[in-house]
């Protein structure tokens, strides 16, 4: 066996394999790397850009709303409700389209993707864990959505706290930042883990999108529907965004169409979004890497 | 029959700006002929233009005495194996293979056990009647060579007909390639698997950028190879000594070392060349214990003919001065 | 469990795998030094079950598998970032050229960026596509995909590189300089290869182990030349003139010549050695042109094994 590389003192070079002699990274971090580059590669798409500078712009509207109900409230006229509960509308009734579309874009397509063109072979022939794979699918497309959900959010209740009529009000108003944060992050994983489920269910991205489509607000449609028209309210448990709302409401104090109790849709959403996470780390763990 | 079946003159076909084939003359005979040539080269767009899916730009193309476009009676007589996948997956083998035999022209009464005597004879006899999305790769690349050939037609062709296959697979379908050969039919096997060509056949054609290069039989197309003269290896225990013999003849054109007991020789006339070294082993007490020519196969030619052709090849030939 | 690397490549004991009532793998008991070993068999013998115990991927239902001295089952991820698998399928990501391909593979093995990124450099130019390596990966032939499968395989630079097919799809030159790529890697590096093949030539051609499964069980491991054997009394003969004429003189002097593909068959008398033959032609006019030791091809050795596993 010739000997392994030519001594570099010599005159001529060589170029040809050469072994690696650097640093090895331990694999605790290495859902870092998968993060990184997920983000990376949907921060590619022009309709992810496009989708997240477009959310910015209702929580300006919703701003001038709040603004000005605290300046009548100043003034002392009747106002039903807190201004600050427009945190939770510009989150449900503005953004939850943005985050939607972002969740369609970049959660859905993205495991059924990597089964076609046969990056399932390119990740597990290497030393990266299923949950490694899934912990940085999962933050990446999270930092997306939640960056659509929780900024507008966070920025309007800062705004709430700041504009406080006296130094009483601001402290009542202050556990508003961090429902803002707790709502964000359920709201979030509703988008996300779902759509994962799914994704695990079929090799053809469109497939996957128009099913989560569908599943998100067929259920919404329906279910309010019959609930409205039964009048029994535990029907609208199937629906997703009917959860989210009804959770919101509560947790927000906004004055609810329903008289059911914040634990039956927390139940509910806890339930369909536990179900979609263990059904992908299931799916994971029986993937067959190649056939 | 020796007339040649498959006939072209000045064939030319070309997809707007791009040459697929140019100015391409060849005549094949009946029995098994080896299409070759560097990706690009031009070898599917021919096979097309054979199966009447294209259109001849310019220039004479006939199978059989007639033209192939737009004459379907004249494709019952030809039968094509493609390279992709094409197959379905929900028929049995014995049904897909009987349905492409009626389209080729079997009459329906014939056809399925045409098919299923064709299926027999390439090995799939246990697996006819299960559905052809559970067969391995090579089994379906088989069920595609049945469908080619159930409805037995004079010109077969062949686009690399063993991708898949295992090794006991391969050399049984070189096997059936061959016998259909030998019954007189034109089967031309398109592949990049050299040494398989070379199991089936002597005789090839090798295109190069939409060209012919070189038609016909493989060590009479080496010997014409100029710029690499004929090459005899020697095993001798005392190469050196055995060199020096050798060397004062006027065949002799040069010699290399490769190991201690290994000398390779190059001569422009190797009848002359060989009594040189008979005579060297018994009557100059050289013990020979290996004669063999190293490059008088499909691979060097394929080398010599292509490497040649490319821009560093033209480069060194000029430096070096090689005719061809 | 040894940390150290110990010297053997592979230790196999009594591998066996159940998928359901299938039994994939029957009691496969082998050690192979390392260097370089062919992996083949015929479809559905247990190859790709075996890969995938090798790579730590699947467990055996029984036995383990030692693989450079790690054990498949317990020390997965540490085994993985030891082994290149250069997979028969595609395998890569839309949207990444192969530069950023490269880089992720290699980041997913443990290095740092930057030392990725310099790595991933220096491979591409290896396997030969430095002018190419910022186009995306989707727009590639078949060859130069085939080379960036290669690229991500060594781009952490693997003690054992594990091929699938990795001359699908070229054309005679592009198998040509694959298997050239392949060959330089345990003379310049020292790793071990292992090519999974259907293609004879091509594990003859960079492999002196092999490692032969038909229906699940083992029938050889190792060296391909004690696969062929030896023998010191049979030619392969050829003559420019008719091969039957030339037989007929060899036997008129009693030796045996029988008709083979490319010549004959030429088993020498006794005490004679290969002058015998020359002198026979020269004395009836014939041209010697061929004249060989005959060694069982790899190929037919091969067939052999599997005719006696299949007439057991």
């Amino acid at each position: 066996m010739k000997s392994a590389i030519t001594d570099q003192k010599s005159p001529i070079r060589d170029l040809g394999y050469k072994p690696y002699d650097g640093p090895r990274l331990s694999h605790r971090g290495r859902f870092q790397v998968l993060f990184r580059r997920n983000l990376a590669l949907a921060w590619a798409s022009t309709l992810v850009k496009v989708d997240l500078i477009l959310s910015m712009f209702p929580m300006v509207v919703c701003a001038v709303i709040m603004y000005l109900k605290l300046a009548a409230q100043k003034r002392g006229l009747p106002i039903k409700e807190d201004p600050g509960l427009w945190v939770f509308n510009c989150i449900f009734w503005c953004q939850i389209w943005f985050a939607f579309t972002m969740s369609l874009l970049v959660a859905a397509p993205t495991i059924s993707a990597d089964v076609r063109s046969g990056a399932f072979q390119f990740y597990f022939a290497r030393p990266v864990s299923r949950m490694a794979y899934l912990l940085g699918k999962v933050l990446s497309a999270a930092v997306l959505i939640a960056s659509i959900l929780a900024i507008p959010g966070l920025l309007l209740a800062i705004m709430r706290v700041a504009l406080a009529a006296d130094g009483g009000d601001a402290l009542t108003q202050l556990p508003l930042l961090l429902k803002t944060i707790l709502y964000s992050v359920l709201f979030t994983a509703t988008l996300i883990l779902p759509a994962f489920a799914l994704g695990a269910l079929s090799r053809q991205p469109g497939y996957v999108q128009g099913g989560w489509a569908a599943l998100f607000f067929l259920p919404w449609l329906l279910g309010e529907g019959i609930a409205a028209a039964t009048e029994i309210p535990y029907i609208a448990l199937i629906s997703l965004p009917t959860n989210l709302r009804w959770i919101g409401e509560a947790l927000f104090g906004v004055p609810s169409s329903h008289d059911l109790a914040w634990y039956w849709p927390t139940g509910a959403l806890l339930l369909i979004v536990g179900c979609a996470t263990w059904w992908v780390i299931r799916r994971l763990d029986r993937v067959e890497v190649f056939s | 029959m020796s007339q040649p079946v498959v006939v072209s003159e000045g064939l030319c076909k070309w997809y707007g700006k791009v040459v697929g084939i140019n100015e391409l003359t060849v005549d094949i005979p009946p029995g098994v002929t080896g299409l070759l040539g560097p990706n690009g080269a031009g070898k599917s767009t021919l096979i097309k233009l054979l199966v009447g899916a294209l259109r001849p730009s310019r220039g004479k193309l006939q199978v059989l005495g007639q033209k192939v476009w737009r004459n379907r009676d004249l494709l019952a007589h030809i039968g094509y194996c493609p390279d992709h996948d094409g197959v379905h997956e929900d028929l049995s083998g014995t049904e897909f293979v009987a349905f492409l035999a009626r389209l080729s022209g079997v009459p329906a009464d014939k056809a399925n056990r045409r098919a299923e005597e064709t299926l027999d004879r390439l090995g799939l006899a246990d697996a006819r009647h299960r559905p052809i999305g559970h067969y391995s790769k090579g089994m379906r690349q088989r069920a595609k060579l049945a469908q080619a050939i159930v409805h037995q037609p004079d010109l077969l062709l062949l686009d690399e007909p063993l991708t898949g296959c295992d090794p006991l697979a391969r050399v049984q379908l070189v096997k059936i390639i061959k016998e259909l050969g030998d019954e007189g039919k034109v089967v031309i096997v398109s592949s990049h698997i050299l040494h398989e060509i070379e199991a089936m056949t002597d005789e090839i054609i090798l295109l190069y950028k939409g060209q012919v290069l070189a038609n016909g039989n493989i060590y009479r197309i080496r010997e014409m190879i100029d710029a690499h003269p004929h090459k005899i290896e020697i095993h001798c225990d005392d190469s050196r000594a055995l060199a020096k013999y050798l060397v004062g003849d006027q065949s002799v054109h040069s010699l290399a070392f490769s190991n201690d007991n290994v000398v390779t020789v190059q001569t422009r006339m190797p009848d002359q060349c060989y009594p040189l070294i008979a005579n060297a082993a018994l009557d100059n007490g050289f013990k020979i214990s290996g004669l063999n020519s190293p490059d008088n196969n499909l691979q060097s030619i394929f080398k010599y003919l292509t490497e040649d052709r490319s821009p560093e090849g033209v480069a060194q030939r000029g430096t070096t001065g090689g005719k061809r | 469990m040894s940390e150290t690397a110990n010297d053997n490549l592979l230790q196999l004991d009594g591998i066996g795998k159940f998928y359901g009532k299938v039994h994939a793998l029957k009691e496969v008991t082998a050690t192979l030094a390392r260097g370089t070993v062919g992996l083949l068999g015929p479809n559905g013998a247990g190859k790709s079950t075996l890969l995938k115990i090798l790579l730590g991927l699947l467990v055996p239902s029984t036995g383990r598998a030692q693989v450079i001295g790690f054990d498949a089952a317990s020390r997965s991820l540490d085994l993985r970032q030891r082994i290149g698998y250069m997979p028969e399928q595609e395998c890569h990501i839309n949207g990444l050229d192969a530069v950023e391909l490269c880089t992720y593979a290699a980041e997913l093995c443990g290095l740092p960026y930057d030392g990725a990124r310099a790595r991933a450099n220096s491979v591409l130019a290896y396997v030969g596509l430095g002018d190419k390596r910022h186009l995306k990966v989707e727009t590639y032939s078949t060859g130069q995909k085939q080379r960036v499968k290669l690229a991500q395989a060594l781009v952490h630079d693997p003690e054992l590189l594990l091929l699938d097919e990795p001359t699908n799809g070229l054309d005679p030159r592009g198998r040509d300089e694959m298997l050239q790529l392949i060959r330089e890697l345990p003379e310049r590096r020292g790793c071990s290869v292992m090519l999974s093949s259907h293609l004879l030539p091509d594990v003859e051609a960079v492999c002196e182990n092999a490692l032969v499964l038909a229906e699940g069980s083992l029938l050889f491991s190792g060296p391909i030349e004690q696969l062929r054997g030896k023998n010191t009394r049979y030619y392969r003969v050829g003559v420019k003139e008719s091969p039957e004429a030339f037989a007929i003189a060899l036997r008129a002097l009693g030796a045996r010549a029988d008709s083979a593909q490319g010549g004959l068959k030429v088993e020498l008398p006794e005490d004679e050695d290969p002058d015998f033959i020359f002198r026979c032609a020269r004395d009836n006019g014939f041209q010697l042109r061929h004249l060989e030791l005959e060694q069982r091809s790899f190929e037919e050795a091969f067939l052999d094994l599997l005719e006696e596993k299949s007439a057991a």
